[in-house]
């Protein structure tokens, strides 16, 4: 499958009050066409800047990017220009947000927000931009298409907006949707609902999905591909059976291990000590170092690289990536 | 001995829009169960199912517009409310949803915690301090966490304070009201243990409010389902989880994310909650219901014991 | 005890960085600017007298109209008296009605607007009445205050007081109104705490802010307002030197004596300017947006 997508040494850093923080580091993975991956991880992970990155949706000025390569048809991302962006953005790579609450103009009909995008990049008219808005909301399952389309936002309910976030981010069949959470703010019978429409969506349409969620439940339901992200840095990277089954990194174990099991049988939860670092924080060696139930001397010296253990499973740490450790 | 939380009959009434506009938001309707001593109520629901109210309500901060409130065995409806509410409030806490809203960003964490101490008036300064120095050991946290300010904190940290100022008073009742939601996974399962060890050491008793299913049968006894301002389940929550009565439970069980690539999933229940203002007719899950029968488009079913300490709200259940 | 913090420790807390905002402001450039105009100015008021060894009211009438030179550095008006003393000795007036002014508008309007916002029957009352007195334009409510109550320094700090409580206090109430929804107003009624505590520890200081950048620009325009009431001729009476009326009277010599006018506008310009600076810095700098982290 060859790359849609490919990240390679990615590395972002933000201005804080005392110069440049790495927010971000070293962050490669690739994204073959109609593929599903998930990326997990909690704040401060970087999990959302990796996605704003790949748009250059960060605040001018704000992030610079020392390292690294984005590259989409043989442009890259980070380096290139706004006009380059512009067609990209929209038409090519799409991207659905966490807060369907203000992610739509309130000013705005539904239609204009749809149809925004379908004659910028594709030059229709008004009125066949608007049939297929229409097409468009029947696609993301909302009833009375017609009448509602020329409504405002705010007689949309959470859910609703979006569905028709998602009909936005489709219109011009994009080959990557990435989606930032785009369930957090929902009721789980609504997620579950929008989930399934995801899933629905990447079958008809065919497009790549980047699914980014703190939920490992929603992962797993939906990603095919894991990543892991702590710190700014990816811990592991596997098939997502492969990962639920054995993973290898100690953070995806604690992880997973302190979810409280739907099915019951657990007295006491069993919690990852510590805090998550913030961005500044000097941590010798491995960033999960502090944290870790199984550190090692070697761990607190130097920092771990992302080593493959396997064709398709990638570990960051020391201890558990040495040969004759792996298989 | 009294239960903690006796509410019969519950109804609550928002008034919203002006004058000459007025609408009337039923938000909660006859809404009846108990806490005992030292145990742990879950109530589980998704927005507008007025889980918040009900904790807002239990701990004073709205009065009732109907049926009947007792906290400690004493009324906090009908005319003796204020009087009994101030003899009550300090065995009675809460514990707030988003860290970053619970506490004063101008106050000293110190202060924050001692606020309830501080109101009541009967301490010294050292006492109150020494006071504060063991309430953050309880909580886990360094004693020079005092003088800080919230934004000095994590959201973990920052939740740990907000337990912390609920444990001022030794109260023996705590409503936590979505009080892991806003923190990352791996500070969930922090407090979440923190909050069940505080209850074996004091006997504590809790309504604990969340959407969350899995924390919620991880902490609670019993649990209690509400969807759309009202009570449609409530039962032991291995009973509960291995054998739902209710169709809601059932889709909300169905529809929670596992952890299992494997997991074959049910389709997804269709619709939302629908409008307080212009509520459906009879049962208000009949529009979302994939078991629904005529008769539950006419009839509002009532909250039966369908088995001794089980109670749901069904027409599929109970006697017709 | 520690068997409750078991499997549970939260971490060390980061180590503490102390004044973050007193850092920023300090290093803001429109705020050093503006803090160093206004020292200047306010050092120059406070110390006049061991700048200038003349009265400010001494007339010597031989030396009438002069203009700057080493001996009168600000040249003399009409009545030979020197400008530079009179300047100086202005400030004190011009600045200490900017100071009063600024102080009270922003004590008043706190007040109304946290009283506003608790209370919501009393608010329409209050906001009503505001309405009322921003509907008046600054100048003709300090006209009609004066003329109440005589021309003195007193009248002119009250009527602007009245004229720039308003807007001060919509914005309290705008911030206490948001306030009053957190949940740790509703931590504190929890807690049994009295509306009047609720009010003075938890609503009122974190309504403040943007007063806080408000007043500023109050003491700004309060400066600029003295100058024209004393130009239209209800300010500060003379021979009382306030930068106003020391541009009031040297309306009438403007063409042969321009110093006259020259100075004190300067000292009005370069207050106001940095007082701006002040409040934009103050603005910039406690803005919550700017505050967000990574």
């Amino acid at each position: 499958m060859s790359a849609l997508v490919s990240i390679d040494k990615l590395t972002v850093q933000f201005r804080g009050d005392r110069g440049w923080i790495t927010v971000v580091e070293d962050v490669s993975f690739a994204l073959g066409e109609g593929e599903c991956v998930g990326v997990v991880g909690e704040s401060g992970s970087g999990k959302s800047v990796t996605a704003l990155s790949m748009l250059g949706l960060h605040p001018r000025g704000a992030a610079r990017f020392p390292s690294g390569s984005i590259l989409y048809a043989g442009l890259d991302l980070l380096r290139a220009s706004q006009r380059d962006l512009r067609a990209v953005r929209g038409r090519d790579i799409a991207m659905v947000f966490q807060d369907p609450m203000s992610s739509l103009n309130p000013v705005l009909t539904i239609c204009d927000q749809i149809c925004e995008s379908l004659r910028l990049h594709q030059g229709l008219s008004r009125a066949v931009a608007r049939r297929r808005a229409i097409e468009l909301l029947d696609l993301v399952r909302i009833a009375d298409a017609a009448r509602r389309v020329d409504e405002y936002p705010h007689r949309f309910s959470g859910g609703m907006r979006q569905r028709v976030m998602i009909a936005i981010a489709i219109a011009c069949r994009p080959r990557l949707l990435i989606a930032d959470e785009p369930t957090t703010a929902l009721d789980v019978t609504i997620q579950a609902q929008i989930l399934e429409l995801l899933r629905d969506l990447h079958e008809e349409l065919g497009m790549a999905v980047l699914l980014i969620s703190h939920d490992l439940g929603v992962i797993a339901e939906f990603a095919r591909r894991v990543v892991v992200m702590y710190a700014g840095r990816i811990v592991e990277d596997a098939p997502v059976d492969v990962l639920f089954a054995s993973p290898r990194h100690p953070y995806t174990e604690g992880l997973m291990a302190s979810m409280p099991p739907l099915d019951g049988g657990a007295d006491r939860l069993y919690a990852i000590p510590g805090r998550i670092p913030d961005p500044d924080e000097p941590i010798p060696g491995c960033r999960f170092g502090p944290r870790c139930p199984h550190l090692e001397p070697v761990c607190s010296v130097s920092a771990p690289e992302l080593v493959a253990i396997s064709e398709t499973h990638r570990v960051r740490c020391t201890p558990r990536t040495r040969p004759g450790v792996r298989g | 001995m009294d239960p903690l939380v006796e509410a019969r009959d519950v109804e609550m009434m928002f008034a919203s829009g002006r004058s000459g506009r007025r609408i009337n938001i039923h938000v909660l309707r006859k809404i009846s169960f108990d806490v005992d001593h030292g145990e742990t109520l879950g109530l589980v629901g998704e927005s507008g199912s007025g889980k918040s109210t009900i904790g807002r309500i239990v701990v004073g901060l709205h009065e009732p517009t109907g049926g009947s409130l007792k906290l400690f065995g004493l009324a906090l409806t009908g005319p003796n409310r204020a009087s009994n509410l101030s003899t009550v409030r300090s065995r009675a806490q809460f514990v707030f949803q988003d860290p970053h809203a619970a506490l004063n960003p101008r106050m000293r964490a110190g202060d924050s915690i001692a606020e309830p101490i501080d109101v009541a008036g009967a301490h010294t300064r050292r006492d109150r301090n020494e006071r504060v120095k063991e309430l953050l050991r309880l909580v886990g946290l360094p004693h020079d966490a005092a003088d800080r300010f919230p934004h000095e904190f994590s959201g973990g940290q920052r939740q740990r304070i907000v337990i912390a100022r609920a444990l001022a008073l030794e109260p023996l009742f705590i409503v936590c009201d979505e009080p892991v939601s806003a923190l990352d996974v791996s500070m969930q399962a922090q407090v979440v243990n923190l909050l069940m060890d505080l209850q074996d050491r004091f006997g504590i008793g809790y309504l604990f409010i969340a959407h969350d299913l899995a924390v919620v049968r991880a902490v609670s006894r019993r649990v209690a389902v509400i969807y759309a301002g009202a009570i449609v389940e409530l039962a032991e929550k291995n009973a509960l989880f291995a054998s739902p009565q209710h169709p809601y439970t059932q889709a909300l069980l169905d529809a929670v994310p596992r952890p299992d690539p494997g997991r074959v999933r049910k389709r997804a229940i269709v619709g939302e909650v629908p409008s307080l203002v212009s509520p459906p007719p009879g049962c208000r899950f009949h529009t979302r219901c994939p078991r629904a029968m005529p008769k539950c488009s006419v009839d509002e079913p009532v909250l039966r014991e369908t088995s001794p300490g089980r109670f749901t709200a069904c027409h599929l259940h109970g006697t017709p | 005890m520690t068997d409750l913090a078991v499997g549970s420790f939260p971490g060390a807390l980061a180590p503490r960085r102390r004044f973050v905002l007193l850092r920023r402001l300090a290093a803001h450039r429109s705020f050093q600017i503006g803090l160093v105009l206004v020292a200047l100015l306010a050092l120059a008021a406070i110390f006049a007298p061991f700048l200038t060894s003349a009265d400010p009211s001494a007339m010597k009438v031989r030396f009438r109209f002069r203009p700057p030179s080493a001996a009168f550095p600000f040249g003399t008006d009409n009545f030979g008296r020197d400008i530079f003393t009179r300047v100086l000795y202005g400030a004190r007036v011009s600045l200490w009605i900017g100071l009063v002014v600024a102080v009270s508008t922003g004590v008043i309007g706190a007040a109304i607007g946290v009283l506003a916002a608790q209370f919501r029957r009393l608010d329409p009352f209050l906001m009503r009445c505001m309405d009322a007195l921003m509907s008046f334009p600054a100048i003709l409510l300090a006209l009609g205050v004066t003329a109440a109550l005589g021309p003195r320094m007193d009248s002119v700090i009250i009527a602007l007081t009245v004229a720039y409580v308003p807007a001060g206090a919509r914005i309290v109430r705008a911030s206490a109104l948001v306030v009053r929804e957190l949940d740790y107003i509703a931590a504190a009624r929890i807690a049994g705490a009295s509306n009047a505590r609720i009010m003075i520890r938890h609503i009122l200081p974190n309504s403040v802010s943007p007063l806080l950048v408000h007043v500023t620009f109050v003491f700004a325009y309060a400066i600029l307002s003295e100058a024209a009431l004393s130009f239209l001729g209800v300010g500060v009476p003379p021979p009382t030197a306030s930068w106003g009326n020391i541009i009031a009277e040297g309306r009438d010599y403007a063409t042969e004596a321009w110093w006259v006018m020259l100075f004190p506008g300067l000292g009005i310009t370069l207050s106001a300017l940095g007082l701006n600076l002040l409040g934009d810095g103050l603005r910039d700098v406690l803005d919550p947006r700017l505050n967000w982290r990574a």
